[in-house]
């Protein structure tokens, strides 16, 4: 059987600027998050996966197939694109019918299949409501309806997320769990990691055109914990707090500016299991804290930094 | 294809752009109200030869194949995918089971169609509002030349849409100016070339004008060679020629072109 998606020293330029850069991979079924800060090649990655783009150099396979042009992949593939765009004089319901039968299904299988994944995806209360009176939340969901409604094998979501509200963000996840568990594969961008954590466990890292890791959520995780974290912590008395911390054997490196403390450490954990005994016996009001090198950007600078 | 043609037709019904088509329409009816008003509604009486009649026909088809065709044309055709392009809708059209010249098609014939119908049926309230000028040989005459422009004017906007997606409407202007206006009517090959030379040509031959001979030798000795030189046939044969290609390199276009339409990387 052939791969879900298989690439081969894929590259893509767009005149002297680089989206995909030699990548090769090869995925099998399965939900797989793609991860990369704005820039990376993830947009780049997944209009080549959909037959928008063709390659520079090398190839791309979609279950074993070019997908430039390609009919029969493109009727396994549903595509979520990130941009915000509708035939907006439609309602939910004729834009989801609409792009069914485009997709070969007839007028009364497109209508109920429309309906259906709308209901599915949460739109059941603006069906036919006009989408030029959708809220963004509203309009990702009828684009999520869109990509399912003629039941794709592959479904590729690029930021299908961003501007919803906690609880529809949520509801999304769940939704696209749920598509993962009926045994179709997904493909899901974002550049926010513990959005995709809570959707898949597979990750593929994406920077500069090029793949830097690919792997399950406990090899990223072991790639984090080797950066050097950096903590901010603002309190009453930095001079005697950074006194104590740097004496510490987990602690690298300690700066002072003004009230707040630069901290940085490989074992940010151990760090904070020592602060409440710290301040407690020093008796240092810790007024603020938290860490700069959480963001996705932070392990994609560093990962290039060591030259991976 | 159904549920493209369909969006075609809810594209020209439901956009915007519907209200500037409406004005179109009802613009040389409401010249013809204006006119026959300042002549006291004096209608031709009979439908034989008469300077009123002919005068008419000459005002009818100034308005429709040669003035209103091109700009509801250019309004839609130019639009046809240009328009999904800025609005970056061709994605959901370019990432389905269709090939994209069924989509290209698609949208032509839904958009050829109903502009077709709409212009006709103008035209129809117009000739009807002229009473009946020479005859009905005249409306023949000036429904099929109205929808041949309708199908050669939407297919040659769609092909400048294509290239020039960002300027469609300006770039189309000027061509509708200096290709279908000046130049159709430069007494060299060049006019040849032209949409409007052949629906000329076609219209001349269908309508079948009550001309007094004299001044039809006259006509055919100075005036048609440059206005409407091609036989009916000859003239047939090159707007479909004329509409087909242009098509046809569209449909090449959006087969071969990359689309990218965010700028993101």
């Amino acid at each position: 059987m052939a791969p879900l998606l298989e690439c081969r020293s894929l590259t893509k330029l767009y005149g002297v600027i680089i989206g995909v850069n030699t990548l090769s991979l090869e995925l099998e079924p399965g939900v797989h998050g793609l991860l990369g800060p704005n820039g990376a090649g993830k947009s780049t990655l997944i209009k080549l996966i959909t037959g928008q783009l063709r390659p520079t150099e090398g190839s791309i396979r979609v279950f074993g197939e070019d997908p430039w042009n390609n009919a029969s992949v493109a009727k396994r593939v549903g595509y979520c694109p990130e941009h915000d765009a509708f035939w907006r004089f439609l309602t939910a319901h004729q834009f989801v019918k609409t792009l069914a039968g485009i997709s070969g299904m007839s007028a009364r299988d497109a209508a109920d299949a429309a309906e259906r994944t709308l209901v599915r995806v949460g739109a059941k209360e603006y069906l036919h409501k006009p989408i030029s009176t959708f809220s963004k939340g509203m309009r990702q969901r009828t684009k999520l309806a869109q990509a399912l409604v003629h039941d794709p094998d592959l479904l590729i979501l690029d930021e299908p997320l961003s501007g919803t509200d906690p609880v529809g963000r949520h509801e999304l996840m769940d939704i696209i769990q749920d598509v993962g568990q009926e045994g179709k594969s997904v493909i899901v961008s974002s550049h926010v990691m513990h959005e995709v954590q809570a959707m898949t466990d597979r990750f593929l890292l994406i920077y500069g055109g090029r793949v830097l890791a690919a792997g399950d959520v406990l090899e990223i995780r072991r790639l984090m914990y080797e950066i050097p974290h950096r903590i901010r912590i603002v309190c009453n008395a930095p001079r005697q707090l950074a006194s104590h911390l740097a004496g510490l054997e987990s602690v690298d490196g300690v700066q002072i500016e003004g009230e707040e403390l630069s901290v940085t450490t490989r074992e940010p954990r151990d760090l904070f299991a020592l602060l409440p005994s710290l301040t407690a016996k020093t008796g240092v009001t810790i007024r603020e804290m938290g860490s700069d090198d959480e963001s996705l950007d932070a392990i994609f600078e560093y990962l290039v930094g060591d030259g991976i | 294809m159904r549920a493209l043609f369909v969006l075609a037709l809810q594209q020209i019904l439901g956009g915007k752009k519907i209200w500037i088509l409406g004005i179109f329409l009802s613009l040389p009816i409401l010249l013809l109200l204006l006119i026959l008003a300042a002549s006291g509604f004096d209608f031709p009486e009979d439908e034989s030869v008469d300077v009123e009649g002919l005068s008419m026909s000459t005002f009818l088809y100034v308005m429709y194949p040669q003035s209103l065709c091109i700009l509801a044309s250019l309004l839609y055709g130019a639009s046809l995918l240009a328009g999904e392009i800025e609005d970056k809708t061709l994605t959901y059209l370019f990432t389905r089971a269709m090939p994209r010249w069924k989509v290209l098609l698609g949208k032509y014939l839904a958009t050829a169609a109903s502009l077709s119908v709409l212009t006709v049926l103008s035209m129809t309230v117009a000739f009807l509002i002229c009473g009946l000028p020479v005859g009905w040989h005249v409306w023949l005459a000036l429904a099929v030349t109205t929808v041949g422009a309708c199908f050669a004017f939407t297919s040659v906007f769609c092909l400048l849409g294509l290239f020039f997606p960002r300027r469609a409407l300006p770039v189309g202007l000027m061509y509708a100016v200096v290709v279908e206006g000046l130049l159709s009517v430069v007494p060299a090959v060049v006019n040849e070339f032209t949409v409007s030379y052949y629906l000329r040509s076609i219209g001349w031959h269908l309508a079948d004008l009550p001309i007094p001979e004299e001044a039809v030798e006259e006509l055919e000795r100075e005036m048609l060679p440059l206005l409407a030189g091609s036989d009916l046939t000859g003239a047939a044969i090159a707007l479909g020629v004329i509409t087909v290609s242009t098509l046809l390199v569209s449909g090449i276009v959006i087969h071969r072109r990359e689309w990218p339409l965010t700028e993101g990387v």
